[in-house]
């Protein structure tokens, strides 16, 4: 969906439209050498007037900090907007005392553009005219943009839906495009909105990636999953939500991660750098936590009270858990049987979290059957409750919601690669169940065409056995657990038993994204066995002094694999999903020795 | 009038389902032709499958008997084109989306056709869906049931509007299995879905007893009963046929006494 913002109202008449057309933001300009300055009387009388789910901009060129304090204590204006030379300090300086800002920049050159992605401001505002009413430029330049926008300069009803299509942004911004001689027309203002709002319907694609995604569920669930989808596309760009959620991350999780460079593995394998994104090292020692900040943030928003949750190795039911505690929710997560024997410690961990954990003893006892005792509880129970999947799977919006919130892998990797290289990798590793933190650690390189892209998956005994989870390798297409996708299945279409020695990769399908990426060969899946992992988990452990997950060992022994056949100038990035002490009991297991915990 | 509208003709429909192949397919048989004997109007006959989403404990257990027994959905075919030779109530199948898209969507509903199945229930095929299901269905005859549940709200309108054979009004919130009591206003279900057809409406989902199915049927045009008829198969086994068939005829003659 894409907001509006509706500038430089003046008169008691043009709140009382704006109230009936209900846009997310209308704007208040501050600045007296503008034909539309409001003073601070005249804005305190029109937000009165404002319908209150309507949000007021106030909109300052190089005005006094205190100004605009001073406005938003009085509550006047909603958020600030900056369009004259204001710095980062001065940004940071608002925002210090909780005051949304919106920065404006200038499309005219590319720097300007990257200064823009850069900027510390809740949220940039492009502008892609040049001057009152002049009709926008190209608009192409903008689809470079990592980062959400508000697009504003030359809009008006007749272009607008053009200007949406080519820069998809979180919201557009107009003025003069909605005035007559100078002042704002009522029509004109309705017809930019259904300009705006008529768009919308063509957004909704129920979540394809090529063939594969899609919403296969019962029907009793089709409104959860749409209410769930709108509540997304509204929070996803919002500035203040992606304020909370980015300072969960980075002062609750530990983000940034590390991409840490393994010179001794390097040197060992003697081929290409190896780097190493250390998701291991978030709180509760995997990238589910990315995941769960987001969505248990975004149920809480929606009015849930209830978070459940399926897990295989535990490490997503330990992240939801942990979520539900910080945020004061209740929490309940499915785990199959056989999981909650081998992985008895993130049982534990789960309950002294304060979740319920429900062992599954429904089919083989493993994730699969975790994942469908999760849907069979969120059908029975759905006004309180959000059912936050863990992986980049089920039905539509889920693998879009979890790949967005997992994607900031990938956009930190990015950038510190640049940082550290000065160029992109030339290939990305990673381990794939579901796909979640593959997807995450692939998203933002899937425009780089010289980067290659790798997921590892859980062979088990090898794929020429029946003890083994490599869904891309030996599954075909089907549908399950709400999604068009690849799965291992008899010829009848019936699930197939899987099996690894990792929990957390022991599912029969995977996620649709990277059932497509697979179509179309952007990405390529390999198989590793169960002892390729092993050893690649003692390896990683005696080379850098780091205990990765056995999920993670499947990506590190590829890599093993792969660096020495490249050149030294190269460069390899595996993911470490998660950290392995979970892992310790079954691989002294797995080598014929039995510790106590 | 499709075979399907037969069933509810100037009557109030009942509507058994059973797995196949639980416990066998001879039992399965057997069934059918006791329920049909003892007034079933329309019988859904589940193909099972090894993750059955929308199932309680009772059915999911009944899915896992019969795959054990090594069913397959060819044997199934062959089932129901000799309980063709007598039976003559309409029938439909039940079951979940991999089952047909994995067949082949043009067989599957070509062998429907051969067999004599005129329905097709798939619980994980919602509005959204069903398109690349349903054209194929339309070509060999069978009807694509719709279901709407007590979430459905306003989806109620456009899934009436497309509904062929009846409609599967589901009664309750969670999966299949018997219920106490039902406590979904059923009745403004079927007010909005008559505002939109005349498609008829059946009620599944929690009926356990006679009295309970013959209110349903009362509210609406029909009721489905599964898990307390799958219970009694797995009771039974392979006698189980003349238990069912005196539930059914329980059944019908609560319907007649309401």
């Amino acid at each position: 969906m894409t907001n509006i913002k509706l500038c430089g109202l003046t008169r008691e008449e043009d709140i009382k439209n704006a109230n009936e057309l209900k846009p997310e933001y209308i704007g208040f300009v501050f600045y007296d050498k503008s034909r539309r300055n409001v003073s601070k009387a005249q804005a305190k009388k029109l937000k009165s007037l404002l319908n209150p789910e309507i949000k007021a901009v106030g909109v300052f060129v190089d005005a006094p900090t205190s100004t605009v304090e001073e406005l938003y204590t009085e509550n006047i204006i909603d958020v600030a907007q900056l369009h004259g030379h204001e710095d980062e300090d001065y940004i940071k300086e608002l925002m210090d005392n909780n005051i949304p800002v919106i920065k404006t920049f200038n499309a005219n050159s590319p720097e300007e553009l990257i200064k823009a992605e850069k900027s510390a401001a809740d949220m940039i505002m492009i502008d892609a005219g040049s001057g009152d009413g002049v009709p926008i430029k190209d608009l192409k330049l903008l689809t470079y943009l990592d980062r959400p926008f508000i697009l504003a300069g030359g809009l008006n009803k007749e272009n607008v839906a053009d200007a949406i299509e080519i820069t998809k942004p979180y919201a557009v911004d107009v003025s003069t495009g909605i005035e007559t001689d100078s002042h704002k027309d009522k029509n004109k203002m309705k017809q930019f909105v259904e300009a705006v709002r008529k768009d919308e319907v063509v957004e909704n694609s129920n979540g394809r990636f090529g063939v594969h995604g899609g919403q296969y569920i019962p029907e009793t669930l089709m409104n959860a999953v749409i209410e769930l989808e709108e509540a997304y596309n509204h929070y996803k760009n919002d500035p203040e939500f992606n304020r909370e959620l980015t300072d969960l991350l980075n002062n609750y999780a530990g983000r940034p991660s590390l991409l840490y460079y393994a010179k001794k593995m390097t040197e060992d394998l003697g081929g290409a750098k190896i780097y190493l994104k250390r998701e291991d090292l978030n709180h509760t020692g995997s990238h589910k936590i990315n995941n769960v900040l987001g969505q248990a943030l975004l149920a809480k928003k929606m009015g849930k009270t209830r978070l459940i949750a399926e897990t295989g190795a535990g490490q997503h039911g330990v992240a939801t858990a942990t979520a539900a505690a910080l945020l004061g929710m209740e929490c309940v997560v499915f785990m199959g049987k056989e999981d909650t024997e081998r992985q008895a410690l993130n049982v534990y961990r789960m309950r002294l979290l304060g979740a319920e954990v429900i062992p599954v003893t429904s089919g083989t006892a493993t994730l699969k059957d975790a994942v469908s005792e999760a849907m069979r509880e969120w059908t029975s129970r759905i006004d309180d409750t959000h059912y936050c999947l863990g992986s980049v799977m089920g039905p539509h919006p889920f693998p879009t919601i979890v790949r967005d919130f997992q994607a900031i892998i990938s956009k930190e990797s990015r950038s510190q690669i640049l940082e550290a290289e000065g160029k992109l990798p030339d290939a990305v590793i990673a381990c794939v169940g579901g796909g979640s933190n593959a997807i995450g650690s692939f998203y933002h390189y899937i425009n780089d065409e010289g980067v290659e892209l790798i997921g590892c998956e859980a062979a088990g005994r090898g794929i020429d056995t029946f003890e083994t989870a490599a869904t891309v390798n030996t599954g075909k297409i089907g549908i399950f657990h709400g999604m068009k996708s690849y799965f291992c299945q008899d010829e009848y279409g019936q699930i197939a038993p899987v099996y690894s020695i990792s929990a957390g990769l022991d599912y029969p399908g995977v996620g649709p994204e990277h059932a497509y990426l697979h179509d179309i060969g952007r990405a390529k899946y390999v198989p590793v066995t169960d002892e390729e992992a092993v050893e690649a988990f003692e390896y990683i452990a005696k080379t850098e002094g780091i205990i990765a997950a056995i999920e993670s060992s499947h990506a590190i022994a590829y890599a093993k694999k792969l660096a020495p056949t490249m050149k030294k100038d190269q460069i390899i990035i595996v993911t470490v999903s998660g950290r392995g002490d979970k892992d310790c009991a079954a691989i002294a297991r797995y080598r014929g020795e039995d510790i106590h915990e | 009038m499709s075979k399907i509208a037969e069933a509810f003709n100037n009557k109030k429909a009942f509507i058994p389902f059973i797995t196949c192949g639980d416990p066998d397919l001879e039992t399965t048989k057997k069934l059918v032709i006791e329920m049909e004997a003892n007034g079933a109007d329309l019988i859904e006959l589940g193909i099972p499958f090894s993750d059955p989403t929308a199932e309680g404990p009772v059915i999911q257990g009944a899915n896992i008997r019969a795959l054990s027994n090594g069913i397959t959905t060819d044997d199934i075919f062959g089932m129901v084109a000799e309980l063709r030779e007598t039976v003559k109530i309409p029938l439909v199948f039940m079951t979940y989306a991999n089952v047909v898209f994995s067949y082949g969507k043009d067989r599957f509903f070509a062998n429907c056709k051969n067999a004599g199945i005129d329905g097709i229930i798939l619980p994980d095929v919602p509005f959204e869906e069903k398109a690349e299901f349903e054209a194929v269905a339309m070509e060999y005859d069978v009807d694509f049931i719709s279901m709407i549940a007590p979430t459905s709200k306003e989806r109620i309108d456009m899934i009436a509007k497309e509904a062929k054979g009846f409609i599967y009004v589901v009664s309750s919130l969670g999966v299949t299995g018997t219920r106490a009591e039902i406590n979904s206003n059923i009745k403004d279900l079927v007010e909005r879905v008559r505002k939109n057809t005349d498609v008829p409406c059946a009620v599944g989902f929690g009926i356990s007893n006679p009295k309970q199915a013959a209110t349903m049927a009362g509210i609406s045009d029909g009721a489905i009963v599964g898990s307390a008829i799958v219970r009694m198969v797995e009771k039974y086994g392979k006698d189980s046929p003349k238990e069912v068939g005196r539930f059914v005829k329980d059944i019908k003659e609560a319907y007649h006494a309401s």
